[in-house]
């Protein structure tokens, strides 16, 4: 699964700390999403979503291989 | 909501401690007979004494004599227990998986050692592993959650 996490987090100029706190989640979660070595659940991808007002399809899109 | 079982973090030490003297014991025990012979106290068994015939689901309430091995047993499976189930500090769902990949990993490693312990290991030695496997589980969920949880912090430090 690919992911713009990293890149809505810079339009809203937070750092990996301030949104694992807004999604209750540890920094490394974050880090480890953004990576791609961590797909979230569909709870914390929704909690994402509403961080950045943005559809869950804009921030997560399937890849090929899945 | 999900329910979640795990101890508080605390438990942790606990367990590590808990561990710690159930090691001690057990070597005291086994290198001093008068503390080993001295630790006897009263207890059920369902079982019936070694020289009486057993019949299968069948059992023979009586008061026998219990001692050290119960002691370390009892100490051993409660630190596991505390030990394995702690939650982190900071606990997510992340953590909550690798958690999961290390028990399965666990339990699958457990059951190979069981399936070769039985098809190559006959009599007394065969009963001694069974004794430990209980443990062993533990053990290797321990030792293999641990490495897991440092590799991914610190493969997601930056």
């Amino acid at each position: 699964m690919k992911n713009r996490l990293k890149v809505e987090r810079a339009i809203c100029d937070l750092t990996q700390q301030q949104l694992a706190e807004q999604v209750g989640v540890s920094r490394q979660t974050i880090n480890a999403i953004e990576k791609g070595n961590y797909v979230p659940s569909t709870t914390l991808s929704l909690k994402l979503a509403r961080v950045f007002s943005k559809p869950l399809e804009e921030i997560f899109q399937l890849d090929e291989n899945d | 909501m999900v329910k979640n079982y795990l101890f508080s973090p605390v438990f942790r030490k606990i367990g590590y401690a808990l561990l710690v003297v159930a090691l001690v014991f057990f070597v005291l025990c086994l290198s001093f007979d008068q503390l080993a012979f001295g630790l006897q106290y009263p207890m059920i068994s369902l079982t019936p004494p070694m020289d009486e015939e057993w019949t299968i689901f069948k059992f023979y309430p009586r008061i026998t004599q219990g001692g050290w091995f119960e002691i370390v047993m009892t100490l051993m499976c409660v630190g596991c227990v505390f030990v394995a189930f702690s939650r982190e500090k900071e606990e997510d769902e992340c953590i909550a998986q690798i958690r999961m990949q290390s028990l399965v990993w666990a339990l699958m490693v457990n059951m190979v050692l069981v399936l070769l312990t039985t098809l190559f290991i006959y009599g007394g030695s065969y009963l001694t592993c069974m004794a430990v496997y209980p443990f062993s589980t533990f053990l290797f969920f321990i030792i293999k959650y641990n490495i897991s949880l440092y590799q991914f912090r610190k493969n997601n430090e930056e």
